[in-house]
């Protein structure tokens, strides 16, 4: 007796490449189909583990180009000696470009803060009784992003302008930017530690429901055993199955992703719009990005599905 | 050829199943499996088909030593066995014509092969017009049928058949029998176990008759089967 018979000819090989994928396609699909309630609740839990990381590094990633924006107003005022001349203050600005950590440096004359002033505060008559312009000529200092994303070099740069002898004092909030950089830093470790977390309960929930279709098919896998079926064979459908549930998860949890985007934006907007005219252009999922997390999802899905096939399939033998 | 040599097998229970068994089958040979419950007919088939492997001696079919194959092996060789149950071991979500063309889609084979040979299949035991059926749909006999077209679509060379008329009544018991008696014409080696003096009866052909996991008679088949008949109990 020949142990294998060998079905060769091009129809075989076309049949194997292409017909009974899309065949298996169809059946896992029928088969997820034969149990509706459990497929939902899997794809379901699966929508939700990929859209609340996305969603919420989403939202860092929106805060931080916020926070970019405000960090670049992080300046620092150095005010100088009223012996300081206006051409002597302009010099040292221009100095001041020069330096590591400067992204620029304009001088404000003392005339010029006074109208600044006036306009932003709207004091007008007052100052206009006082005997001489009581402000002072300031270089007001742009740090680059090495500098304004550190409170601690942003300070140390201060240290460092205030010992040119034509500086009476500087000043720079730096409170605001560590708790700025504490926040972005809590929201970054949430959406890290959430997604670990949630991309664990997805690998798990796909194990668990190939476990439980595996078991329910437990008759079936053995006849097949029997007839002397390949673990390839037996596990096809569920990989297949694992596919379909990493496509329809990942398709939902860019839906839900959009919805909760879409209904962010509104509130957004709103808010925006007490600060600025233009309003704030909040930055939606890329279609490439998603593309990537449904790419992301059928891997990790199939993945899980065959770790799980892996141990359960052994204890299915015939008897 | 089938050749037991000294074959034991005993379960991690200690249950000795089978003891000291040695015969010999030539190809083409119908025989009977006989013995009350627990004898020991399941196990030998088992060991036959390798559901379970021997605890002591050596099996060959066709010349390959059963205990040296791997489970690529075991695989492939399964695929050369036609193996009917008396439970049918049907998948009942699945077709009558899902269930016989099983073996042939495990091998691979194209659609269009295995729509003609299942059809062919179910023809040779009168079904085809049932092919759209669920198993539970059909009758005890009906369903046996359906396991005997799944076992003989992919042409095996043996046939192993544990109490197949086990849940069936005498006349549909003789028409399963009927159908053995054609393939084994056909030169496939059939083993049926049974208890069902009925069919040898009916049917007379060479006896391994097991007590308690032990072989205690090989009847040689009356003329002309005798002559083919070339196994003795050990």
């Amino acid at each position: 007796m020949r142990m294998a018979r060998r079905s060769g000819g091009t129809g075989t090989f076309l049949y194997r490449l292409f017909g009974r994928p899309l065949e298996m396609l169809k059946s896992s699909f029928a088969m997820m189909w034969r149990t509706p309630i459990r497929t939902a609740l899997t794809i379901a839990v699966i929508a939700v583990s990929l859209a609340v990381p996305v969603t919420l590094y989403l939202l860092y990633s929106n805060a931080t180009s916020v926070t970019d924006g405000l960090h670049e107003d992080s300046r620092i005022s150095l005010y100088l000696k009223r012996t300081v001349t206006e051409d002597r203050g302009r010099a040292l600005a221009e100095s001041m470009k020069k330096r590591e950590g400067i992204k620029s440096a304009r001088y404000i004359s003392s005339d010029e803060a006074l109208v600044e002033f006036s306009k932003t505060t709207g004091f007008t008559e007052p100052i206009v009784y006082l005997a001489e312009n009581p402000l002072p000529a300031v270089v007001e200092i742009i740090p680059d992003e090495t500098v304004s994303h550190s409170a601690e070099k942003a300070k140390a740069l201060l240290q460092e302008l205030l010992k040119n002898q034509l500086v009476e004092q500087g000043k720079i909030d730096v409170d605001w930017i560590k708790k700025l950089n504490a926040l972005a830093d809590m929201l970054r470790t949430l959406t890290f530690g959430l997604g670990v977390m949630l991309v664990l309960g997805f690998i798990l929930t796909v194990a668990n429901s190939v476990r439980i279709d595996l078991t329910d098919r437990r008759d079936e896998i053995v006849v097949e055993k029997l007839l002397g079926a390949t673990d390839r064979f037996i596990y096809e459908p569920f990989m297949y199955a694992s596919f379909w549930y990493g496509l329809l998860g990942g398709l939902a949890a860019w839906w839900v992703n959009e919805v909760f985007m879409v209904c962010f934006d509104s509130s957004v907007q709103e808010l925006a719009k007490q600060y600025t005219p233009d309003g704030f252009d909040l930055t939606f999922l890329p279609v490439s990005a998603a593309g990537l997390m449904i790419l992301f999802s059928i891997a990790l899905s199939m993945i899980a599905a065959r770790t799980a096939l892996g141990y359960v399939s052994r204890s299915v033998e015939p008897e | 050829m089938i050749l037991f040599e000294e074959v034991s097998k005993s379960y991690y229970t200690g249950q000795q199943a089978l003891q000291n068994i040695s015969f010999r089958l030539e190809d083409g040979e119908m025989v009977y499996l006989r013995g009350r419950s627990g004898a020991g007919k399941s196990s030998l088939l088992k060991l036959i088909n390798l559901v379970e492997r021997p605890s002591m001696g050596r099996i060959m079919v066709d010349d390959i030593s059963l205990g040296g194959l791997s489970e690529r092996g075991m695989q492939l060789y399964r695929r050369r066995i036609g193996m009917i149950f008396q439970d049918y071991r049907l998948i009942n979500s699945r077709t009558v014509y899902d269930n016989v063309a099983l073996p042939l889609v495990i091998c691979g084979r194209p659609p269009e092969e295995v729509r003609k040979r299942a059809m062919a299949s179910l023809d040779l035991v009168g079904l085809l017009e049932k092919r759209n059926y669920y198993p539970l749909q059909l009758s005890g006999g009906e369903q046996q049928r359906v396991g005997i077209a799944r076992a003989v679509v992919n042409r095996p060379r043996i046939i192993l058949a544990d109490e197949p008329t086990g849940n069936l009544d005498h006349d549909l018991s003789l028409e399963i029998l009927k159908l053995f008696l054609r393939f084994n014409r056909s030169g496939v080696t059939v083993i049926i176990a049974t208890h069902d003096n009925t069919l040898v009866s009916a049917c007379p052909r060479r006896q391994l008759v097991l007590e308690s996991g032990r072989l205690i008679q090989d009847i040689p088949a009356a003329a002309p089967q005798a002559a083919q008949a070339g196994g003795s109990a050990s």
